[in-house]
């Protein structure tokens, strides 16, 4: 593991997680919040509306995710 | 047009007294700009995120957009790496990619990295790179190539969707040519 580190160069050679622990599963979240600000950025006329939204944004579809998570697991089992 | 972009007509009442200069600029009216000047201003978002925003005037907007663009499409890199851009082998999440200019860049610099590595060892094997290979970047497999390419090709697509605000967003007051003697009008909605 260390070795691969070393080895890691950033922006060229991908993060060294192999098949993907669960927590990388956590990487998502920056990802649904730039998501968010990005969107409310260009949907809101007030700026200063757009932490507030973009958090409430966030958490839906934060939530919206975990129940089709929860929903597939029911299906699939 | 979307009712935010609408225009408000100007009213003729002039500012009231005491009205600081900023109150009196987001009191102003937001004017609306020809289509030309819009799709410049697309490409300069496309070119860098947030650029379109910027060069319009909308400062704070175009800054908003180009540090979580820019940090999506950055963080997509750094997770999955170079090989995350790949015209040849994911054809499809590169049209998302696309949309932001950097990403040509990138799948250019991989495909000339590729083509050396090619050049120097002709008995290597065709097709993806594989580790075995002793490429010139490690190819992504797994979770890190699955996030690498979501965070790129949303990027992308999320800067579509600025490219066409910028087109259709009016010019703030601070910008908009005022004729000659005319004073700051209240009423109407400011634009960031």
């Amino acid at each position: 593991m260390i070795a691969l580190l070393l080895a890691y160069r950033p922006f060229i050679d991908p993060l060294p997680v192999g098949p993907g622990p669960a927590w990388t599963l956590a990487l998502f979240l920056p990802l649904v919040v730039a998501v968010a600000v990005a969107y409310k950025a260009i949907k809101l006329d007030r700026l200063a509306h757009v932490p507030g939204q973009a958090l409430r944004l966030a958490l839906q579809i934060i939530l919206f995710m975990a129940a089709a998570a929860g929903l597939l697991v029911l299906l699939t089992r | 047009m979307p009712a935010d972009h609408a225009p408000t007509p100007a009213r003729s009442a002039p500012a009231a007294p005491g009205v600081s200069a900023r109150a009196e600029r987001r009191a102003a009216p937001p004017r609306r700009r020809g289509v030309a000047t819009g799709v410049v201003a697309a490409v300069a978002g496309w070119t860098l995120p947030g650029l379109g925003h910027l060069v319009t005037g909308h400062t704070a907007r175009g800054l908003v957009l180009a540090v979580t663009l820019g940090s999506l499409w950055l963080g997509g890199l750094l997770i999955g790496g170079l090989s995350v851009v790949d015209r040849q082998a994911d054809p499809a999440w590169f049209l998302g990619q696309a949309l932001l200019a950097p990403s040509l860049a990138a799948d250019h610099y991989r495909a000339r990295l590729v083509a050396e590595h090619r050049a120097a060892h002709p008995d290597a094997p065709g097709g993806r790179l594989v580790p075995a290979d002793r490429p010139p970047f490690e190819p992504s497999f797994g979770r890190a190539r699955e996030l690498g390419t979501l965070y790129t090709s949303l990027a992308g697509l999320l800067n579509l969707l600025a490219m066409l605000d910028v087109v259709y967003r009016p010019v703030p007051p601070a910008r908009a040519r005022r004729p000659a003697g005319a004073t700051p009008t209240a009423g109407g909605r400011g634009v960031a």
